[in-house]
């Protein structure tokens, strides 16, 4: 479905690149997590994959659809949801007309036909009274329901390649456990391919069958998730794993003088630091 | 013995008018934090763990209740009283890059509560940035800098120092580590430790991870709909949730799946 060969990103500046010499495939109808923190470059890997790479940024390498009979179409071909549903949604029009308008455009339905189809995703998307919704404006909606809406308009026009680039961050997890679930069903029930942004190690293994790592822009390790996370080759994932905070970490008052494991960015160790006791 | 408490809130109401609608944020909270410990908020969005952190800080009016603080009552504190009462009882916001004048350099933003409250002569106010500064480990070099100079684990700390200038003995931290990358939030809330068993400062922490509430706080208060719906010590309460609301929090939390492969 998807290849990616030897892709650097630059935007402008000096600095170092935002991407450099990351390759990756992706089958069809498999789930692929990209994992990394801020300045790993996986928003930029996520964009350039959507073709929606600022204009003034110098790309090497390739990124190819070998699966699809022509180039693809986004929106059509590849259906895209974001962190921010606000960037994904237009404020000014009703979410029926913005979920429809992607079925007209890209599959050519009338808009009666596409607007039945939108509320069948809604009500899919567990949007209650989906039917009354169309009619309603995204600031009418809380923000885990933005983001479902949004998904809904990814999922419009019967993408094969889903891309979503931390689309859970912004909520809280009760919120996003609710996606996440929603989000497997959906890759599930479509056999839709999915690139799934995140910084999560643990959605990450929740959602995905393989996983790329990604830090400061290069590609640390891939391969599937359950080798990946059991068995690590890269110290940056060994460390991501070690110090995972969980429902299992105890350390402030219960246990006195105890501290979480921190990572040594300068070569990705574990350590544990002494506690500071009161100077001067 | 009960400890005495540090702060007591007791039979708390707000109501906020919404799009036309009353909402009732708060509907009669009661809680106690004792000195030099950390009480947790956990609940989902529009459970009213901020709005109750709003009110303990004095940034929101509630419409009922009491709020005591060091014995006084905070309420019924006027203009000057309360600002005299401000540098025991600060607040660490989630996002580090909203929470400063962007233009303020870290020496300025340092010096800046030291300076309203009158904590020390303005020859003092230098020194005292750069102590703050080695206080929650970064280094002095960074004192000229903007914030937007700085990484969000940087500007994080950088706002706790804030907090701590005033040699507070309660800090509500809300949210402190969500906005952070997850490998700098271990060091963030080694640091709030660290300064916890040094200042015996104690915190409010608002948090809806349960994960953060697990590493740092020794009690948890869950909220739903404005009210508190279990309370009790965190090892107790997530080993037997009893409320529906705990529950689902602490099924929310996401899960390492090592799958076969």
């Amino acid at each position: 479905m998807l290849a990616v060969r030897g892709l650097g990103v630059a935007y402008g500046g000096a600095g170092p690149p935002a991407l450099a010499d990351v390759s990756l495939d992706l089958a069809a109808g498999r789930r692929l997590a990209v994992l990394g923190e801020s300045g790993s470059g996986k928003s930029t890997l996520a964009l350039a994959i959507c073709g929606l790479l600022a204009a003034g940024a110098r790309v090497s390498g390739t990124v190819a659809f070998p699966g699809l009979a022509a180039a693809p179409v986004l929106g059509r071909d590849i259906g895209v949801v974001f962190q921010d549903p606000g960037g994904s949604l237009n404020p000014v029009l009703t979410i029926g007309e913005q979920i429809a308008e992607v079925a007209v455009v890209h599959r050519g339905l009338g808009w009666r036909a596409a607007a039945a189809q939108a509320a069948r995703l809604l009500d899919r998307m567990r949007i209650v009274g989906a039917q009354a919704a169309l009619r309603r404006h995204p600031h009418e909606f809380s923000g885990g329901q933005r983001q479902r809406i949004a998904l809904a308009a990814a999922l419009a026009a019967d993408p094969v390649l889903l891309v979503a680039d931390e689309p859970t961050s912004a909520l809280d997890t009760v919120v996003q456990h609710e996606m996440v679930e929603l989000l497997d069903g959906l890759v599930r029930e479509r056999g839709l391919t999915l690139l799934f942004v995140t910084h999560d190690i643990a959605l990450a293994s929740m959602l995905a069958d393989e996983v790329a790592v990604l830090f400061g822009g290069r590609l640390m390790e891939a391969g599937p998730v359950g080798r990946v996370f059991r068995h690590p080759a890269h110290a940056y994932t060994r460390a991501l794993l070690a110090t995972r905070l969980n429902l299992d970490t105890t350390v402030g008052e219960t246990t006195l003088g105890a501290r979480l494991p921190e990572i040594d960015p300068a070569d990705f160790s574990v350590f544990v630091p002494a506690r500071r006791v009161p100077h001067g | 013995m009960v400890e005495p408490a540090l702060l007591e809130v007791a039979g708390l109401h707000k109501r906020f008018r919404r799009a036309g609608q009353d909402v009732t944020a708060l509907d009669g909270v009661d809680l106690r934090i004792a000195p030099g410990t950390t009480l947790a908020l956990a609940g989902a969005s529009g459970s009213g763990k901020s709005t109750l952190a709003r009110c303990v800080v004095r940034l929101v009016a509630p419409d009922a209740g009491t709020i005591r603080f060091a014995g006084v009552d905070l309420l019924g504190l006027g203009e000057a009283a309360l600002r005299a009462m401000r540098p025991q009882l600060q607040m660490v916001f989630q996002d580090p890059s909203t929470a400063f004048n962007p233009r303020a350099t870290v020496a300025r933003i340092l010096a800046d509560p030291l300076r309203v409250h009158g904590l020390a002569p303005r020859a003092q106010w230098r020194a005292r940035a750069l102590a703050l500064l080695d206080m929650v480990r970064l280094p002095g070099t960074l004192i000229d800098r903007q914030p937007h100079e700085l990484s969000g684990g940087q500007r994080q700390r950088v706002a706790i120092a804030r907090a701590l200038a005033t040699g507070p003995r309660l800090v509500v931290l809300d949210e402190p580590v969500s906005a952070l990358d997850v490998s700098v939030r271990a060091a963030v809330l080694n640091l709030l430790l660290d300064l916890q068993e040094q200042t015996g400062v104690a915190y409010l922490l608002i948090a809806h991870d349960l994960a953060v509430v697990r590493a740092v706080a020794g009690t948890v208060a869950v909220m739903e709909a404005g009210r508190i719906v279990e309370h009790g010590a965190v090892d107790e309460v997530f080993a037997r949730p009893q409320a529906t609301a705990t529950r689902g929090l602490l099924a929310a939390v996401p899960r390492l799946v090592l799958r076969e492969g």
